[in-house]
């Protein structure tokens, strides 16, 4: 799955560390988003959504 | 709600490629399992035919082998944080109980190192963590108790705050050491039946299966 993860946050100026403490989970959970090497589970995709004031499907998108 | 201060978005995040991880994990798993090998064939070995210096040497590196090399692992595949980082409530607790896991797994290795004679029915010399000499059931069961019920209740608050990413790690590295026992108990079996290698040992089936486990976690999470 592709995300806009990583824009998101560099609009903002935060580091995956940074992310990860408002989402409250690892930095590496943060890169495995990132890199489409982790789907998040929906409760994490709504905290996401929330954060940045977006809609899941402005965030994530499948990659066909 | 909380400030945070502004950093590098583009700071050195990413992981090591999958191959050099693989690698990397391939050598720590290696080396972590031969250093174990040693300490164990040394507990349970009478006689090992060396002389006194190189044992000694042979079992103080393992020993140190295997006290540094969970750091040596976690830093070569990028998973130290740099000082300074933020770090998440719950991974800060799940590391707490990580360490505290550590401890404690410390503090059991060295109550039967210490054991003193009256808690056991060998000589003082041959108690240690890896050997297979008896002990006596109040040594036995006060441990088999602390172990069962510390390692089910560490093992649940460890679930419970750990993030979803990390949870997914632990599950694929359970899958992987389940898989694992379950190919290479009846091969070994087998192959013992034909007298081609020695009886199964159960503490060496253990360790394989721990290094399994802690591979793929360490590569899953990493990722």
């Amino acid at each position: 799955m592709n995300n806009r993860l990583k824009i998101l946050r560099a609009e903002r100026d935060w580091s995956q560390a940074t992310l990860a403490v408002h989402l409250d989970v690892s930095r590496q959970a943060v890169n495995a988003i990132e890199t489409g090497k982790h789907d998040p589970s929906l409760p994490l995709a709504f905290r996401i959504a929330r954060l940045f004031d977006l809609s899941i499907e402005e965030i994530f998108h499948d990659e066909v | 709600m909380m400030k945070f201060e502004k950093s590098d978005p583009n700071q050195s995040e990413s992981a090591p490629s999958s191959t050099t991880r693989m690698v990397k994990i391939g050598i720590c798993a290696v080396a972590y399992a031969a250093a174990l090998f040693i300490l164990i064939w040394f507990e349970n070995v009478a006689e090992s035919g060396l002389s006194y210096g190189l044992e000694a040497t042979l079992v103080l590196s393992a020993a140190a082998v295997v006290v540094v090399m969970p750091f040596l692992w976690m830093k070569a595949l990028g998973l130290q944080e740099t000082k300074g980082t933020p770090v998440a409530p719950s991974t800060k607790r799940s590391r707490q109980i990580i360490a505290i896991c550590g401890l404690f797994g410390f503090a059991w290795g060295l109550l039967f190192f210490l054991a003193p004679a009256p808690f056991t029915e060998t000589n003082w010399s041959e108690i240690s963590l890896f050997s297979n000499s008896p002990l006596s059931p109040i040594l036995a069961t006060g441990s088999a108790i602390i172990l069962a019920i510390g390692l089910i209740y560490l093992s649940i608050e460890w679930r419970k705050s750990a993030d979803e990413h990390e949870r997914a790690a632990v599950n694929a590295g359970m899958y992987g050491a389940i898989f694992f026992y379950s190919v290479a108990t009846p091969v070994w079996w087998i192959m013992q039946r034909s007298m081609l290698v020695p009886a199964q040992d159960p503490m060496i089936m253990y360790v394989l299966v721990l290094i399994i486990f802690s591979a793929v976690w360490t590569y899953k999470r990493g990722e």
